[in-house]
Order: C-alpha cells, then sequence, then structure tokens
C-alpha cells in the first residue's frame, strides 16, 4: 500500500512538471519574434490577479500593446521598437508585490513599469525602483506616492484629482444640497479619499456631516444605512468605494433605509454589477463619472479600444479602463524624450510635464504643490459625467482639461501646471 | 431610539446572524465529527451561491429548486474532495487544515478562472416590505430567517432522532468506540464533510439575492466564520447558535453607533468572553488538539 | 556496527562542510538581487517557522506567529524613528518588548490548553492587524514608509543586499544554535514529555505553566528579532502583512517540513512556500491553483512531512530487499 502510494506520488509529481513545462510557452506575454530591425523593449507590470480589477486590466493590455507592436510606432532615435509587457502577480500584498518588482528590476532588468494599481505592492516596491531608477508610471494612487522625495515614480489615474471637477458637477445638478455624509471603505484608499473629498466639499460650501467607514469586505450595509439616514443630509458621497456589486449593496441599502437625497461618486459605477443587485429605483440619480467610450460622441481612440477589445472578448460589460492610462503615458513619454533612458525620460517629464490621449480625452501630467511636490508627478485628464436614469448612465456632461485642473488649483491650492 | 430602527437593527441583526449559525454550523459539524479544520468552508459557501446563481440566470429555475439543487451539487462536490484529500489523511488535525488550506488556494482563484470577474447578483424571491403593528420590516430579510430557523430545526432533526445523526454524534465522542460498534466510520466522515460543506453551500444560496456573488466572497465569510467559534466554543452546536447571534446583533447594532470601530467592539466582545471562559460560551477545555 | 556509524558520521559531517560553505558564499554563487531577495524572505521565514515549532514542541499549536513579527516590526520602527535609536539597539529592544508582551498574553492564554489556545492566538492576531490599522499614529492601513537601513558598521553600509543577507544568517544562526541548545538541554526535554503527555509530565514534576510560557516568551521573541530586521530591510510594513493568513502559512512551514523536526522542518517547509509560488510565476493567474494542488499532493502522501523521506525511503528500501530476499530464498 504504500509502495504504491508513493510510486503514485512520484508519477504525479513528474506529470505536474511535466504539464507545467509544456504549459511555459503559452504563458509569456512575449509577441513573435521581431525581425532583425526591431529591437525589444521590456516593460513591467504587476496586477493583483486574484482580483477582478485587475485581471481586467491584463486583459486590456493584451489587446492594446500587440495592436501597438503591430502598428510599430514606436520609433526612437531612428530604431523601431517593440514592447515585451511582462504582467507579474502581486495578489494585492506588500510580499508578493515586493517580490514580483524584484524580479523585473534584477531578473528580467525592466527600466520601465506600468500600470500597478494597490498602494501596498506599489510602495512596497518603491525602494527598489527608486534605487534602480526604474519610470514607474502607476495607476495607483496614495499621496504616499506623489512624496517630493521619489523622482522616478508618477500617478497617472485620475481618480484622486477628479473629484473637485466632479464637485462643480454636484453643484450644477444638486443645487440645493447643503450637507452631505460620506460613506467610505475602512483602508487606506477609503480614509485617504474620505479626507481629500472632505476638502472638496467644504470648498464648494457643503458641509460635512459625518463620515462613515466600514471594514472592507462588508456585505450587509444596512445597519450603516440606517446610521448614515439619521443625520438626515442632502447628499450621500461614497469616497473610495469600489465600483462593483458591493457599491450598489450600498445604494440598495441607503434606498432601504428611506434615503431619497442625490447620490454621488467619483468612480464609474459598474453598470451591470450593480444593477443586478440594486433595483432601478435605489440607483437613480446617482451622479458619477463616466468613461470616454460610453460618451454620446466617443473619441476615435475611445472607439478604437472597445472595438479592439470586444473583437478578442466579445462583450464590453467587464472592461476596465481605470488603470490603463499608464500606458499612453508611458508610450508618450518615451516619444517625447526620444530616449529609452529612464532617468532622461523621467527627469523631463517631471520638469517639463507631459501631455497625452487617453480614451476619456486629453490628459495631462500636474504639480501637487498641496502635498509640497513642485514636478510634475500627477495626473488631471478630460472628465465626462453622468446620472443613472432608469437604470441606464445618462451623459450629462463634461469639463474639459482645462477646467478639471482650475478646479484642483481652487479646492487644494497652489499651481498645478 | 425609535422602534421602527430597533426593529430594523434588530431583524437586520437576526438574518445574518442566522446565516452565520448556518455557516458555522456545518464548520463544526465537520471539525466535531470528521476532525478537519476546514480552512476552505468559505469556498463551498460561494460555490453554492454561484451555483444558485447558474440554475437561477441560465436555467431560469425557481428559486427554491434551485437552491436544494445546490445544496446537492455542493454535497457531492465535498464529498468528492473528502475522498480524495482528506481521506487519506484522516484524523490528522493539522494535515488536514494544512490540505484545506491547499484546497482553498485552488478554489478560489479556480473560481475567478471559472467564473470570470463580474461580480454576479441575483433578484429576490421576495419582495416588499411587511408590516406589522407600525414596524415595517424587509420580507427577504424575514424569509432568510425563516429558512435558516427552518434548516437548523432540520438539522437537529438530523443529528437527535436519525440513524445517521447518532452515528455522527457517536463518532465526535469516540471514532475507535464507535467502529467497535461497527458503524462505518470512513463513511460517516465522508457524510459529515457532506453534509457540513452543504451548509454551507445552502447558505450561500439564500444570501445569494441579499448580497453579491463575487470569487473571494468565501474568505471574508470565513473570518466571520472563525469568531463564532471562537465565541460559542469549537465543539458545540449550540455554541455555534448562540455564537452566530452574538456575532450577527453585534454587528448591526455595533454599526449603528460606533461605525467603523465595530470590529474592535467585537474583537472586545471576544475577548472578555474569552477571559473568562477560554474555550468559548460552550466549550469545553479539552487537553489534546 | 561501528564501522558503518562512523563512516556515516564522517559523511555526514563532509556534506554539513558543503552545505555550509555553500550558504556562506552564497551571495558569490547568486547574482541576481532578485534570488538573493527571496532567499533572505526564506531566511525570515525559516525563523517564522521555528517560532511555531517551539511552541509545538511543548504541544501548543498557534495561528498568532504573525502578530509578534508585527510587533517586533512596529516597535523596531518606531524606536528608530520617532525615538531616534541606532538600529542596532532596537533590534535587540524590539525582541525585548516582543518578549514582555509575550510574557503578558502569554500568561493569560497559556493556561488553556489545546483547542481554546489556538483560537485564543488567533484573536490576538486579528486584535493586532485591526489595531494596528485603527492607529494613525502608526501609519493606520498604509503603514510605516521609509523606515531607514541599519546603522552603518564600518563600511559597511547596508546598501546591497549581500549585507542584508549576512545580516539575516546571523540572526538565523542565531537562533538555531540558541534554540538547539534549549532543546538539546533540560528544558528541552521538559518541552518534549509535556508534549507526549502532559498529565504525565505533570506527575513528573514538571510545572505546565512555566515551562510552556517559556517557550511562548522564546518564540515570540524570535519571530520580534526578525520583525525589526523585516522593518529595515523592507523599509515599510504595513498591518495586513501580518494577517492571521500569515500565521497559517507559518504554521504550514512547519507542518510541510515535519512536525517532528523542530529546526530542519520549518526550514524545508518555509523553502518550499516561499520559493515554489517564485518559480511557478510563469503560471500567472494560475499559480496559486498549481501552489495548493503541491501543497496537498504533498500533505497526503508525506504526512510526516518532507523530512520522513528518508525515513520511507529506507522502509521503502528494506520492504523491497525483504520481498527479493524472499523470492532468491523460495528458489
Amino acid at each position: 500500500m504504500k509502495r504504491e502510494k508513493s510510486i503514485i506520488f512520484f508519477g504525479i509529481i513528474g506529470s505536474l512538471l511535466l504539464l507545467a513545462m509544456g504549459f511555459l510557452p503559452f504563458f509569456s506575454l512575449s509577441i513573435a519574434q521581431p525581425s532583425k530591425d526591431v529591437k525589444t523593449l521590456k516593460v513591467g507590470c504587476t496586477l493583483p490577479l486574484n482580483t477582478g480589477m485587475g485581471v481586467e486590466t491584463k486583459k486590456m493590455l493584451e489587446v492594446i500593446v500587440p495592436k501597438f507592436n503591430d502598428a510599430g510606432d514606436l520609433i526612437v532615435k531612428g530604431q523601431r521598437y517593440q514592447i515585451d509587457l511582462i504582467i507579474y502577480d502581486d495578489k494585492y500584498s506588500a510580499e508578493s508585490g515586493r517580490a514580483a518588482v524584484e524580479r523585473l528590476v534584477h531578473q528580467d532588468k525592466v527600466k520601465f513599469m506600468i500600470c500597478q494599481i494597490g498602494s501596498a505592492p506599489i510602495v512596497a516596491g518603491l525602494s527598489t525602483t527608486e534605487s534602480e531608477k526604474v519610470m514607474n508610471m502607476v495607476g495607483g494612487a496614495s499621496p504616499k506616492i506623489v512624496s517630493p522625495k521619489n523622482q522616478y515614480i508618477f500617478g497617472t489615474s485620475t481618480t484622486r484629482t477628479s473629484i473637485p471637477p466632479l464637485w462643480t458637477m454636484v453643484k450644477k445638478v444638486f443645487p440645493n444640497a447643503k450637507t452631505v455624509v460620506f460613506i467610505s471603505p475602512d483602508d487606506e484608499t477609503g480614509r485617504a479619499r474620505a479626507k481629500e473629498e472632505t476638502q472638496v466639499a467644504e470648498a464648494f460650501g457643503v458641509k460635512v456631516l459625518q463620515v462613515l467607514h466600514y471594514p472592507r469586505d462588508t456585505v450587509d450595509f444596512s445597519s450603516i444605512a440606517a446610521k448614515a439616514k439619521s443625520f438626515n443630509s442632502d447628499l450621500i458621497d461614497y469616497p473610495g468605494a469600489v465600483a462593483g456589486t458591493q457599491f450598489g449593496l450600498q445604494l440598495k441599502a441607503m434606498y432601504g433605509a428611506g434615503f431619497r437625497g442625490g447620490h454621488v461618486s467619483a468612480i464609474t459605477p459598474q453598470m451591470d454589477e450593480i444593477t443586478a443587485v440594486a433595483s432601478n429605483e435605489a440607483l437613480e440619480g446617482l451622479l458619477c463619472t463616466m468613461q470616454g467610450t460610453e460618451v454620446p460622441s466617443p473619441s476615435p481612440l475611445a472607439r478604437e479600444v472597445k472595438q479592439d477589445y470586444m473583437k478578442k472578448y466579445g462583450k464590453w460589460s467587464e472592461a476596465s479602463l481605470t488603470w490603463i492610462p499608464a500606458w499612453y503615458a508611458f508610450i508618450q513619454a518615451i516619444k517625447k524624450a526620444d530616449s529609452l533612458d529612464p532617468v532622461v525620460v523621467a527627469n523631463l517629464i517631471a520638469t517639463k510635464g507631459l501631455e497625452w490621449e487617453i480614451p476619456n480625452g486629453k490628459a495631462m501630467l500636474v504639480k501637487r504643490p498641496d502635498l509640497e511636490n513642485n514636478k510634475y508627478c500627477d495626473t488631471c485628464s478630460e472628465l465626462a459625467y453622468a446620472q443613472i436614469k432608469s437604470g441606464k448612465l445618462a451623459y450629462i456632461g463634461r469639463t474639459s482639461l482645462d477646467e478639471t485642473v482650475s478646479a484642483c488649483e481652487k479646492v487644494f491650492g497652489g499651481k498645478w501646471r | 431610539m425609535t422602534i421602527d430602527l430597533f426593529t430594523q437593527l434588530l431583524v437586520n441583526g437576526l438574518a445574518t446572524g442566522m446565516v452565520y449559525v448556518l455557516i458555522a454550523s456545518g464548520l463544526i459539524l465537520v471539525l466535531g465529527v470528521a476532525r478537519i479544520f476546514n480552512f476552505a468552508h468559505g469556498e463551498f459557501y460561494m460555490l453554492g451561491a454561484y451555483t444558485t446563481f447558474g440554475l437561477c440566470q441560465v436555467l431560469k429555475v425557481n428559486f427554491f429548486i434551485a437552491i436544494i439543487s445546490a445544496t446537492l451539487v455542493v454535497a457531492l462536490f465535498a464529498a468528492i474532495c473528502y475522498r480524495l484529500v482528506f481521506h487519506h489523511i484522516r484524523g490528522n488535525l493539522l494535515l488536514c487544515a494544512a490540505a484545506s488550506m491547499g484546497l482553498s488556494m485552488m478554489f478560489e482563484r479556480g473560481a475567478l478562472i471559472g467564473f470570470g470577474t463580474q461580480e454576479r447578483g441575483l433578484p429576490s424571491a421576495f419582495f416588499g416590505v411587511m408590516t406589522i403593528g407600525n414596524v415595517a420590516m424587509p420580507v427577504e430579510k424575514m424569509a432568510v430567517i425563516l429558512l435558516c430557523v427552518a434548516i437548523m430545526l432540520g438539522l437537529y432533526y438530523l443529528l437527535m432522532k436519525t440513524k445517521l445523526g447518532k452515528a455522527m454524534r457517536a463518532v465526535k465522542l469516540d471514532t475507535e468506540v464507535a467502529a467497535l460498534q461497527g458503524i462505518n466510520t470512513m463513511r460517516v466522515y465522508a457524510l459529515a464533510m457532506a453534509v457540513g460543506c452543504s451548509l454551507a453551500g445552502l447558505a450561500g444560496g439564500i444570501i445569494a439575492p441579499l448580497f453579491s456573488i463575487t470569487p473571494g466572497m468565501g474568505h471574508a465569510m470565513l473570518l466571520k466564520c472563525f469568531m463564532v467559534l471562537i465565541v460559542g466554543g469549537l465543539e458545540s452546536m449550540l455554541g455555534g447558535v448562540v455564537g452566530g447571534l452574538v456575532i450577527g446583533m453585534t454587528l448591526s447594532f455595533g454599526y449603528y453607533f460606533l461605525g467603523g470601530l465595530s470590529e474592535i467592539l467585537l474583537f472586545g466582545i471576544i475577548g472578555v468572553i474569552l477571559v473568562f471562559k477560554p474555550g468559548g460560551l460552550f466549550g469545553e477545555m479539552v487537553e489534546e488538539v | 556496527m561501528r564501522r558503518y556509524s562512523t563512516k556515516l558520521r564522517t559523511k555526514g559531517v563532509t556534506l554539513f562542510i558543503i552545505l555550509g560553505i555553500i550558504i556562506l558564499l552564497l551571495p558569490l554563487l547568486l547574482k541576481s538581487p532578485y534570488q538573493m531577495h527571496l532567499i533572505i524572505m526564506l531566511c525570515i521565514n525559516i525563523v517564522l517557522g521555528m517560532s511555531f515549532a517551539m511552541l509545538f514542541s511543548t504541544g501548543l499549536i498557534t495561528i498568532g506567529a504573525a502578530a509578534f513579527w508585527a510587533i517586533g516590526a512596529y516597535a523596531s520602527a518606531v524606536l528608530v524613528m520617532n525615538l531616534n535609536l541606532s538600529f542596532w539597539l532596537a533590534l535587540s529592544l524590539a525582541s525585548i518588548i516582543t518578549g514582555m508582551i509575550a510574557f503578558m498574553l502569554g500568561s493569560i492564554i497559556v493556561r488553556a490548553p489545546g483547542v481554546a489556545f489556538v483560537v485564543q492566538t488567533m484573536v490576538i492576531n486579528m486584535i493586532v492587524v485591526q489595531a494596528l490599522g485603527q492607529m494613525e499614529f502608526l501609519g493606520g492601513w498604509g503603514g510605516i514608509l521609509d523606515i531607514p537601513r541599519p546603522n552603518p558598521i564600518g563600511s559597511i553600509k547596508f546598501v546591497s543586499k549581500t549585507h542584508y543577507y549576512y545580516l539575516i544568517l546571523f540572526l538565523l544562526l542565531l537562533t538555531v544554535v540558541v534554540f538547539y541548545a534549549l532543546y538539546s538541554s533540560r528544558i528541552g526535554r521538559a518541552w518534549r514529555s509535556i508534549r507526549l503527555n502532559p498529565r504525565l509530565a505533570q506527575t513528573l514534576g514538571i510545572n505546565l505553566f512555566r515551562y510552556r510560557l517559556l517557550a511562548f516568551i522564546i518564540a515570540s521573541m524570535s519571530a520580534g528579532l526578525v520583525g525589526s530586521f523585516y522593518a529595515h530591510y523592507f523599509g515599510t510594513i504595513e498591518p495586513n502583512t501580518f494577517s492571521v493568513f500569515k500565521s497559517i502559512y507559518i504554521q504550514i512551514y512547519g507542518i510541510l517540513g515535519g512536525l517532528n523536526f523542530y529546526l530542519m522542518g520549518p526550514t524545508i517547509g518555509a523553502l518550499m512556500m516561499t520559493l515554489v509560488p517564485e518559480f511557478l510565476r510563469v503560471g500567472k493567474e494560475i499559480e496559486p491553483i498549481l501552489t495548493g494542488g503541491i501543497l496537498i499532493l504533498l500533505v497526503i502522501f508525506l504526512p510526516g512531512g518532507i523530512l520522513s523521506l528518508p525515513e520511507r525511503m529506507g522502509s521503502l528500501a528494506t520492504a523491497f530487499l525483504s520481498r527479493i530476499k524472499r523470492k532468491e530464498s523460495l528458489h
């Protein structure tokens, strides 16, 4: 019995190893062998592949990067380059994130990184990317990342900087609102966003009556909704909420608790997911941002991305563009500097800024004098807004890049341009 | 505090509490009878939710039939897992714990890859609000409470009155003596695992219309489940009931009064209970693990 | 018979020396800082695994080792950053502070035997994580950033991984030596007897509470020690790193290697659980499925841990040989 077991054991281990080796070629994201006159540029990326947003970002990159390579558009100092994007799983944790970054920097020898999401992995890898002078365009949002000490890291998603322009919309859509209650997750993003949005709300003359934090994994919002309702505010805001079903549950609970005021959210809700858990009445009137692919007349880039994605995956409903601006920023930065030296590129855009295009429209790097950083380190972009009407997102307007930056300057102070 | 608010919080606390009771009872059953500390228990809960979703949305089956079928599917799946994995290391608590950790890793990632990244929701089979006196209570929460109570009664009947239940209790008391009595302990272990995990799957199906269905839902539930076991004691069904209700109520009333500090309140209560009753409210001080 | 054992001993010693040389010269053999990072994390995990094993040697199972790791890390960070102490002082102080907290908590929970103890260690872990997350003074959920490197000794500046490696190697060897001394002493014998049969040990006059508390304190101090190292190596610490799940992983390090081997067991277990997921990075999304699968297979087929393999091979060999002999004798 023991002997048979051992034979089976070794047999299984052996076959697993063979299987794993057999799968190796399929799992690398390398594109076909480049021809002689095209060189390869390795770019690194770590994503939380244990979450939906990580997997969706990976799927989106797997559509955008090969198409970019086929177009053969990257020419630096007369040499054509293809991008070899290496994606590792950081499991949204500091340990795995650091190991992934170490591997990218020291084993795969990347000089550029893009699209990292969670602040735990980004911060864990920060000492390595900074000391090894790897230019890192991150998606994740945390004030600690854009600290003036850091030289090679740039925040490229607009989740933070979209808040002041959003509130200009709030004043238009809810002109009589005087009070707001915040409901926000009890984690780093939630707490940071709540602090920032408090500042924004008060700058626009709306008083924050209370900030309620819930443990990150909450699904039952009935009690929190009851408490939030008890303040009888005009508005409820959801700083730092995650775009999926959890957000829908919060709206459902607020409706169930009897709240009939206005809802505001800086994120773009995932409509399929929130309509699955909340009724149309509960969602009615939510003011939020809208993706550039859903506005009445999307830009050519937005249309192209949506088309390519749907060609590969069939449906668009799960797609996420939130963390993609980093890729476009990276390509534009390389082109502007006409160099593949991360120090040169980083210094150039940190001192001279950068403007580029994303599916949402125009984007630019901005300074953050409110965080004592007078280098170009964060991002503002054009934004579109919507309200939910009868279970669907209805476009209500947009702010231009100029208006967005001005709103940020007004609230947080200083010159951002 | 109005009577309206109080009832709302009470009903919420009971509803979530009863769901915790259901899941925790499954865990206690598996732990007590099969001696497996199942870290993958949350994943069976998640599986039940997804199966119910699949049956309701894709095959357009009636909700109740979907729940029952989902329970059977999860039970079968659990029995297979037992036979393939735990059967070989039965009796050894630590090894089973490690193996269940491995299963948990596999199932969670497998669910994300297999079921996709889109989080799902199920429309509720119960609508509206019931009014008793002048207090309003959401029907779906009442339905959850009633369903859970019914299932717990069924479980009680199973454990106390049927032959299988008696066999399970015998095995829990002393495996060797039970075997001497002619009880097929291997089969009892497998059945205990099937019943225990199916309770979790059933809870997943019941909760599916109330909350959302995501691949990670098992993980978050598991921690709450541990807390129920800590409060109630790891070996006692009654402890599971009391523990689940305590946790549910504390969280429901706690969120309202303390907001984010409700977790600290929970730990405080657990800490106090542990100081006076280290094994949990109904726990026994057993020397061996 | 005697010749056999001396031959084995010389073979063992040579093996030991060769391994020792490889370990000491590792930075020269492994050029990549990434690999050195893995080895450094491996060493940290080995010490954590050994702390679990020490408690297990007295019959106590803990799912709270990560909490003391956290206390050491945060204590050291605060001592260096807020009180401007030298890292070397903070290293020892962090360990001592962890020991003191372990003494306070242990006095309460060590009395509760078996299952209750497990549960209480889990609660401690959860409370520590939640508390650290709520305290804005300690950085809240974002944690503490920019923790300074260890103060230079002479010309060793702790910039390259090599310096950190030798430091953690020193700490690891220190722990091994101290633990080995304890296991071989009267204390170790008391622990083993407590694990085998607590009641019987008590009849021999062994005070269960005192010996278990001692194990608890020493195990926690070693966790606190590497916690301090971790804080200054990693440069940043955040509460979720020290969650109950990490404690469960630490437990698996002990189980995988072999629960009867208090020093080598965690080493092998940590080796497997730290390095295999990295090797399997090629699998991208499916890596946890593979790691989980391997874990299950190892637990089923090697219930005594990986270190029981020589024994199993040995018994396999003897079974095989005796079968051959029987066949021969029949002819």
